[in-house]
């Protein structure tokens, strides 16, 4: 063994286009923090419970869900402070609502306090939150992946030059791009941004999937042009694939 | 003598790892090109293993024993 490399297919741009950084302040500045007056874990989660809410772990967080799956917070402990965080999207009226049962059923106020101060802030400094973003970077650089992907989706993509619209329920996703750049895809209409984040997210999960089947058959093709000869081949546990490939001395 | 073998895992998200067996020195990089070329992708990280640095110290080591034997 001599050489090991790391490759990302040309159909991918691997974090290249939002990167890892500009991701997670694009979730940071989509948090809602309302400051509370709990002082432990347990108590938050005795007091949720109380008031007809659930409190479960979910990847090391207490997680209480206000609306079925869609609408939840995180219970975050940050300089000895506990809040509960939301995404600015999530509806207000729910937020307000469940501030309410929390604080009655603690028989205080332990929740919500400058809760309007918290949407000010929102507000003031994140002025460009006023518009929701509209426009975002995606993973996706071949068009025929991406419209058979959004195909086997089940959106009905219709092609208009090198750009691809669907629609979702209400809202109308266009993916721009041209000559091999990575597609961006601009949103309209879109009533709830995190459900449209959600659902690209699974878009982009679905796209890889196809792209690894696509890759493992150019692979073979190519393999058997150059009279190589694939010696061995097999599918681990991660769902990897993995190819031995004799070379012509 | 060993195989001159290239080894291909393609993961479930598309990024895909490569290695090159059994060739010796600097000639592993010639194929380096050829694996971007079966897979359409691009070398994002490369790194050479302790084979490669092995044979590359036995390479100037015999260089330099031969530079002697010249004088």
């Amino acid at each position: 063994m001599s050489v090991s490399l790391a490759l990302v297919p040309v159909a991918l741009t691997m974090r290249l286009v939002m990167g890892k950084e500009n991701y997670e302040k694009w979730v940071e500045s989509s948090t809602l923090r309302i400051p509370t007056n709990f002082q432990t874990e347990r108590e938050i989660a005795r007091t949720v419970r109380t008031a007809g809410y659930d409190a479960e772990m979910y990847a090391g967080f207490l997680k209480t869900h206000l609306n079925g799956e869609d609408l939840y917070c995180f219970w975050e402990l940050i300089d000895g402070k506990w809040s509960a965080a939301f995404s600015i999207h999530d509806s207000r009226e729910d937020i307000e609502r469940f501030i309410e049962a929390v604080n009655h059923s603690a028989g205080k106020h332990v929740i919500g306090d400058g809760i309007e101060r918290e949407y000010e802030t929102d507000s003031t400094s994140h002025p460009e939150q006023l518009i929701r973003p509209t426009v975002f970077p995606t993973n996706f650089r071949d068009g025929e992946l991406l419209f058979k992907t959004l195909k086997e989706f089940g959106v009905n993509p219709v092609r208009k030059g090198s750009t691809i619209v669907c629609k979702v329920e209400n809202s109308t996703l266009t993916f721009h791009g041209s000559d091999g750049s990575p597609y961006y895809v601009e949103i309209k209409n879109a009533p709830d941004m995190k459900k449209m984040y959600e659902y690209l997210s699974e878009v982009d999960e679905d796209y890889k999937r196809c792209l690894q089947s696509i890759v493992y058959e150019k692979l073979k093709k190519r393999v058997a042009e150059k009279k190589m000869a694939v010696e061995s081949e097999k599918v681990l546990e991660d769902n990897s694939i993995v190819l031995t490939i004799n070379i012509r001395s | 003598m060993s195989k001159k073998q290239l080894r291909v895992q393609i993961f479930p998200d598309g990024q895909i790892k490569a290695e090159v067996l059994g060739i010796k020195g600097k000639g592993c990089t010639d194929y380096i090109a050829i694996l971007e070329q079966l897979l359409d992708a691009e070398t994002i990280e490369s790194e050479y293993t302790s084979e490669y640095y092995e044979t590359e110290k036995n390479r100037i080591q015999q260089q330099d024993s031969q530079t002697i034997k010249n004088r």
